[in-house]
């Protein structure tokens, strides 16, 4: 997803560096602030630019100038904590990475209580590092499920078609749905798996990590990876999971399920506006399917942080408060599809209200593990928060890349979770 | 006076000679860039890949020779290494003849002297022109693994149905073939013009008089036309294993190193390992030991094919 804009974003960065120190100054009393956004879809990008020009209107004595950065990971990756802007958008996924390196500022004390304890309990979880303090806050968090096409599954002769949590099919029941499905499909497919996302290039770590959760285990148990990414229960789950491959559309165009060629898609919440508008009320979110641990999710998106030497954080701090608030918050979010990320919002969202479209994102969301080790009634799980966490996604997704495959899951995962409690000792367990 | 100048001049000749000087300022702006751009990174990787060195957040640990242990040796993490620096040799293997061989006869068939034979040349040179990625990302399409991509659904139509969906990119023993022969197509428009020009440079005279000899057209292009490209083709082979030798754009897009680590490449491990896994020392490290066979390939390669330099 993230492939090939590397090198320019290089050249970016290079450029945005010098640009960050010179245009963080003060003119005439008034505060300059800079503010990175990701050159992301158009309606953040629209977003973004309406937030900004409003919290200029609204703050006399702060000017905040955006840019649009068109790979954030590797700017901010490449980009010395000195250099680094005011304020700026990140991968939720990346904060313990950017903390460890020093380019955070705490949030706490900084941005008001008020603004930290509204937002999702899934977020806060996740904007949490493991010294206790807060780093980041959101506008919106991510939905990880199965969509269904009501009138092709009731066509395969699906019935009881799990729309809760509790409900959630079991994998071996799951199976049995697939192979009923790709009876009637023209092309003999059931699902996507988003195939298309790459799954080694670290969807697996997003998409598939659930499966982990739902076997029982978390991708890491206290810092190793060993005994639990590659518990035999796990292997079990990841070898139904290959099974499935005969009913998987590759999905190179990138609309398997908009076009009505299988019945299921295991995707995430972006993909709503563009399922919505092909096939309407027939369109319905089903909870993932159901390991032995119940069913299990992601969760996570884009976060909001502070530059560690930013010399305007309290005016950053400002427009973290901004942009979090409930109106601009719905703006951005009626734009990309995601959920709104303050409790206050989602409560207001008829969308996610019991009985709504998308009631089924907020359910999950509601009931994150956070960082514990996922239990059986507990539903989204954030990404390992760990510095160790990139060399878990890209080592963990090649070896579900393999296991797909046809690699031995057991050997695969054992594999994979020896490099990650290689790496953890290779970095001194990522203490400081 | 002029005794002296003379002597003066005689004796800085005597030293360093006035072509050697000559020589030696015109070659020095090649120098400074192989400094700049090969000699420098090369030590730098060096220094590096004695660390366990993280870019994403400072943090780097000494860790001596552990990198090189860990690539060359250890059970769980240098099988892939040795598998990708053998999968880097076969599709040299496959893509240097066929890409040479293709490459002569594209250009034995553009050499001819027709109406709009220029349209022609720019039509097979073209995909030269666009970028690697970019021609990756939509053979990933004709080579996808359902009926829906465009080589499948050629092959079924043709064969009425016989030939059902390959899986070109995922099965392990076809996907480097694949990419070779994408990596083929989207190449051979450069070495076919290198050949080209090289074609019009074996003077006519040559093929006059192998024909008044009666040779048959076979025997001329077996007697003047092959020898007379044999320093273009010695150049022509060369690059062509250089390329398949640092083969990454393809495999980067199209197969991520899979399926089951059967298309990964030295260059792939090494750019992933500093990038994606955030671990530059052993990235580097891969990048010393990748050098240093590459130089023992090149001397291997420059003795066999010597280019013939002097003129007789």
């Amino acid at each position: 997803m993230k492939n090939g804009k590397r090198i320019i974003a290089l050249a970016a960065t290079a450029a945005l560096a010098v640009a960050g120190l010179t245009a963080c100054s003060s003119n005439g009393g008034k505060q300059t602030i800079t503010v990175w956004a990701m050159q992301g879809q158009t309606g953040e990008v629209n977003a973004a630019k309406q937030e900004v020009a409003a919290f200029n209107k609204a703050n006399p004595d702060i000017k905040a100038t955006l840019k649009f950065v068109p790979d954030m990971g590797t700017a901010l990756k490449t980009t010395k904590a000195d250099a680094l802007p005011d304020a700026f958008e990140f991968d939720g996924e990346t904060l313990a990475s950017l903390v460890y390196a020093g380019k955070l500022a705490k949030l706490n004390g900084l941005v008001a209580d008020s603004s930290i304890k509204n937002e999702l309990a899934s977020i806060q979880a996740e904007g949490t590092y493991s010294d206790g303090n807060t780093y980041s806050v959101s506008q919106y968090d991510s939905g990880l499920t199965l969509w269904g096409n009501k009138s092709l599954l009731a066509k395969a002769g699906v019935s009881d078609v799990p729309t809760t949590v509790d409900k959630a099919w079991t994998a071996d029941q799951f199976t049995g749905v697939l192979s009923k499905i790709a009876a009637v499909t023209p092309g003999h497919k059931a699902i996507t798996f988003k195939e298309n996302y790459n799954i080694g290039g670290g969807w697996a770590g997003y998409a598939f990590s659930p499966i982990v959760n739902s076997a029982g285990e978390p991708l890491v148990k206290d810092g190793k990876a060993v005994g639990s990414m590659d518990a035999p229960a796990v292997a079990a789950a990841f070898k139904t999971f290959a099974s499935w491959k005969q009913y998987s559309d590759p999905d190179a165009d990138d609309s398997a399920f908009q076009t009505k060629r299988v019945a299921l898609a295991w995707i995430g919440h972006w993909a709503t506006p563009a399922i919505t508008s092909s096939l309407g009320a027939d369109a319905e979110l089903i909870p993932l399917p159901n390991f032995g641990n119940g069913t299990k999710s992601g969760q996570g998106s884009h976060s909001w942080a502070i530059g560690a030497k930013s010399a305007h954080q309290q005016a950053a701090a400002k427009f973290l408060e901004f942009i979090t608030q409930d109106s601009w918050i719905n703006n951005v979010t009626n734009q990309n599809g995601a959920v709104p990320a303050t409790n206050t919002a989602l409560a207001a969202n008829a969308n996610y209200a019991p009985g709504g479209l998308l009631a089924l994102y907020a359910a999950q969301l509601n009931k994150s593990c956070g960082s514990a080790n996922p239990t059986a009634s507990c539903v989204t799980v954030p990404r390992t928060i760990s510095p160790a966490w990139p060399f878990i996604n890209t080592t963990f997704s090649a070896a579900v890349q393999s296991i797909w495959d046809g690699a031995d899951p057991q050997a695969a995962l054992t594999k994979a979770a020896t490099a990650i409690d290689q790496d953890y000792a290779d970095n001194g367990e990522y203490k400081k | 006076m002029a005794n002296a100048r003379l002597s003066t001049k005689g004796l800085f000749k005597k030293r360093f000679g006035n072509d050697q000087l000559a020589g030696m300022l015109m070659s020095l702006p090649g120098a400074l860039m192989l400094v700049l751009f090969v000699v420098i990174p090369f030590f730098t990787a060096f220094v590096l890949s004695f660390y366990n060195i993280h870019l994403s957040n400072g943090h780097s640990f000494f860790m001596g020779f552990e990198q090189y242990r860990r690539i060359l040796f250890d059970p769980n993490t240098s099988p892939i290494f040795w598998q990708s620096l053998g999968n880097n040799f076969v599709f040299a293997l496959m893509v240097v003849p066929v890409q040479t061989g293709l490459a002569i006869a594209l250009a034995l068939l553009l050499n001819q002297k027709r109406k709009g034979i220029a349209f022609f040349r720019t039509f097979f040179f073209m995909p030269v022109v666009f970028p690697m990625s970019l021609v990756a990302v939509i053979w990933s399409l004709f080579y996808s693994r359902d009926l829906r991509g465009m080589i499948n659904s050629l092959l079924n139509g043709i064969s009425a149905g016989n030939i059902g969906p390959i899986d070109w990119l995922g099965t392990p023993g076809l996907a480097l073939v694949s990419i070779a022969i994408m990596s083929v197509w989207a190449g051979v428009g450069f070495q076919m013009v290198i050949v080209l020009a090289g074609l019009q440079e074996i003077p006519l005279e040559l093929y006059e008089a192998a024909s008044i000899d009666k040779a048959s057209k076979w025997q001329q292009f077996r007697n003047v036309t092959l020898p007379g490209l044999r320093n273009t083709l010695v150049f022509v082979v060369i690059i062509t294993s250089i390329f398949s030798l640092r083969l990454f754009d393809q495999v980067y897009i199209l197969t991520s190193g899979g399926p089951l680590g059967s298309t990964s490449t030295v260059m792939y491990q090494s750019v992933t390992s500093a990038w994606t896994d955030d671990n530059v020392g052993k990235g580097s490290a891969m990048t010393v030991v990748f050098v240093l066979i590459i130089i023992v390939l090149t001397l291997i390669q420059r003795r066999v094919l010597r280019q013939e330099r002097e003129i007789k």
